[in-house]
């Protein structure tokens, strides 16, 4: 069941008192905390407005409305986390050294998984289940998830490659930098370096 | 080998000399401070409150169980990065040299790793 916000104002008491008086759902008051479920009907009276807020959450509706939060939060959210990260700072594209660690990580996962079914009795996704599927699917589907991780690198790489060719050889933007001078001073390899990021065109951003 | 030569050679030399990890090319670093500071605080919010909901509807062994998840444990990634990716960016943006640019090589590669894992990761977990 969706929340419901609404503004009424004073000079319709009646109609704001039938709508307090009808509930939705069985409990109209807290219920005990293991339910999982708040019922509230809020009241301020003042001379303009009344605003009538009731958050009616079933413990089906409010498991739904807390677990779209979460979702949203932790399966759309952080891309568009990661998406900010690839689009606004000046870094530069992923080296691909950083293939290794990606790929030991997702092996380190798998063999966690594992662990936990041996552990704890579930596995977490349903397609590492060697019970219901052969040995075959289960690799097959390790497979594929190391592929796909590989792909994905090598889009946000490329990406990468493009918004530093559009933004810093193409429109010129070298970046806001601090105001305060650097602490240290830069040392020869590092001069041309800093040239080379900061003024000069790179030539190849892919050879890096 | 030219080849091992060409995949070491970001991680070789001077470690990100125009301070690329702790800039943008269109947002002043306080800009920058700002909003990861807001997505690390957004992120470490979230899984607290997940864990004091669970524990509030007596769930607490699910929150255990959330650290077997390749999503949630993405996602406390991707909040440490942000907090750390922040602080650097404010000593860079206080001082003109982030704390990253005076820590030993080993945690300046690690945090480029860091970086990697964490755009990578995400849309891993969105793919799933």
């Amino acid at each position: 069941m969706p929340k419901s916000v609404l503004c009424i104002p004073a000079h319709r008491p009646l109609l704001l008192l039938l709508l307090l008086c009808i509930p939705h759902h069985t409990t109209t008051t807290l219920p005990p905390p293991d339910k999982g479920s708040v019922n509230a009907c809020l009241l301020q009276p003042t001379d303009a407005i009344v605003v009538v807020y009731w958050a009616i959450l079933a413990p089906s509706g409010f498991r739904s409305t807390f677990s779209l939060w979460t979702n949203v939060s932790h399966h759309a959210l952080n891309s568009v986390f990661a998406l900010f990260e690839i689009v606004c700072p000046r870094t530069a594209p992923l080296p691909w050294l950083d293939l290794i660690p990606i790929v030991i990580c997702l092996a380190l996962y798998l063999a966690l998984a594992y662990v936990t079914h041996a552990t704890q009795g579930f596995y977490t996704y349903g397609f590492l289940d060697l019970q219901e599927h052969s040995s075959g699917i289960v690799a097959a589907y390790i497979i594929g998830i190391l592929v796909a991780g590989i792909i994905i690198f090598l889009i946000v790489r490329y990406v990468i490659v493009l918004r530093v060719w559009v933004i810093e050889t193409k429109l010129g933007k070298m970046g806001k930098f601090s105001s305060h001078a650097p602490r240290r001073t830069l040392h020869e390899g590092e001069a041309d370096a800093e040239l080379a990021e900061k003024g000069v065109r790179v030539d190849d951003v892919a050879t890096k | 080998m030219a080849a091992a030569r060409r995949l070491i050679a970001p991680y070789s030399g001077p470690f990100d000399t125009t301070h690329r990890f702790v800039t943008s090319w269109f947002l002043p670093p306080a800009a920058l401070f700002a909003i990861r500071t807001t997505i690390a605080l957004y992120a470490f919010t979230t899984f607290f409150t997940i864990f004091g909901w669970n524990g509030a509807h007596r769930m607490s062994d699910a929150s255990g169980k959330t650290f077997s998840y390749f999503t949630h444990l993405t996602n406390w990634g991707i909040a440490f990065y942000f907090a750390f990716s922040a602080m650097h960016t404010l000593s860079y943006w206080l001082t003109g040299s982030p704390f990253l640019a005076r820590w030993p090589r080993a945690l300046q590669i690690a945090h480029s790793m860091f970086y990697s894992t964490v755009v990578v990761y995400a849309f891993v977990v969105t793919s799933k």
